[in-house]
């Protein structure tokens, strides 16, 4: 999907819309990412739209439909949902376990949603993963990042310790590694 | 340096036309009780919002078509554009607390969320107000007309008009800014014990 929509961005919008292949490629990807594989409309203008997201950040949502592959999580719903908590279309064949996590830790979904819950999800430190995901995404360093929570004395229920920090620090990467 | 502005992309009006109106809830502060922070690339975007002190957020929750808001451009010969930014809603309660807190308003600021829910997020929640505060224009109520309801609507104080026609509030996030952004405005609300 990644080297799909580097295909695509390789060309002007007007290149895309004139070539029936890069059309079909263009309209594919973006009901994939942004849709969760819904049909979309195949209007000039429609095309010319999601041709302008693709460009926004169509390899990073690639990137991330890329990573549902090594997920844990499996939902127990099929096909596509629409979470209107989180005003978004979810196909159940991509969702990641970021996202898994983000949606069941803001009541999006329940832990009923699934027949498999993702790993790092009702550890207690889900809040805490996500955090450290979001501040290694941002370019801040191991270091920097230890230094900003040196006061934290527990995290979910467990003790500060150096190895409950490399943990939380590989589960962060592992949700992460799109930023990488 | 020019202050004249530019347009800088295409404008289309094409099949993927918005849905109209806002949801019956709005998130409503005290201008002088927050601190806004805005992207820095774009002006006309509010990135977080956060309470001074231990003030809190509140809420305006409306019925059907009751909430409205909205700008206008202000447009002058010898300065630049400037927007009108309005809020309307109907009052239903007439207890003594709720009557004077009524009376109170004025320099406030308040979020809307759109009905309109595009899939990356960006346009949902908007504000109006965040630079000049919104300042009571109009305040009606007759025991026998609008079934005794108060009608009030707020604008831009005169002068003090905004540089944007509204802001987007928008929290950044890869799975849904949507909830990203509904949750920070939430978490500025009294805690409910």
């Amino acid at each position: 999907m990644v080297d799909e929509v580097k295909k695509i961005l390789s060309h002007s919008s007007g290149e895309v819309i004139a070539d029936p292949e890069l059309c079909f490629s263009l309209i594919k990807c973006y009901s994939r990412l942004y849709k969760g594989g819904c049909s979309v409309r195949t209007c000039k203008n429609s095309l010319s739209l999601y041709y302008k997201i693709l460009q926004k950040n169509g390899i990073e949502m690639a990137t991330i439909n890329e990573q549902a592959k090594e997920r844990t999580c499996v939902p127990a719903f099929k096909g596509i949902k629409y979470i209107s908590r989180a005003a978004k279309y979810f196909n159940a064949d991509l969702l990641t376990d970021r996202d898994a996590i983000f949606l069941l830790q803001h009541k999006c979904l329940t832990e009923e949603d699934f027949i498999k819950l993702p790993t790092g999800w009702n550890t207690g430190q889900e809040d805490c993963i996500l955090e450290i995901a979001d501040l290694l995404a941002q370019g801040m360093s191991v270091k920097a990042i230890k230094e900003k929570y040196k006061d934290v004395k527990e995290i979910g229920g467990k003790e500060c310790t150096k190895e409950l920090w490399t943990e939380l620090i590989k589960e962060a990467r592992k949700l992460n590694e799109v930023s990488k | 340096m020019s202050c004249e502005t530019k347009i800088f992309k295409d404008i289309t009006s094409d099949c993927n036309m918005p849905t109209p109106g806002i949801e019956v809830e709005a998130w409503v502060f005290n201008r002088s009780e927050i601190s806004t922070t805005y992207s820095s690339a774009d002006t006309n975007q509010i990135t977080d919002i956060s309470m001074v002190g231990s003030a809190t957020a509140f809420k305006i929750k409306g019925y059907k078509k009751n909430l409205n808001c909205g700008s206008d451009v202000v447009v002058s010969d010898d300065m630049p554009k400037r927007f009108n930014h309005y809020f309307s809603f109907k009052n239903f309660e007439f207890d003594t607390e709720s009557l004077r807190n009524v009376d109170n308003l004025d320099d406030l600021c308040i979020v809307v969320e759109r009905k309109d829910k595009p899939s990356d997020g960006d346009g949902i929640f908007v504000g109006y107000g965040f630079k000049s505060g919104l300042f009571v224009s109009s305040d009606t109520h007759r025991a026998w007309e609008n079934n005794g309801v108060r009608s009030v609507e707020m604008t831009s104080i005169e002068g003090g008009y905004e540089p944007h026609s509204q802001y987007v509030v928008f929290v950044a996030d890869v799975t849904s800014p949507y909830t990203a952004t509904k949750t920070m405005l939430d978490a500025l609300l009294p805690t409910v014990p």
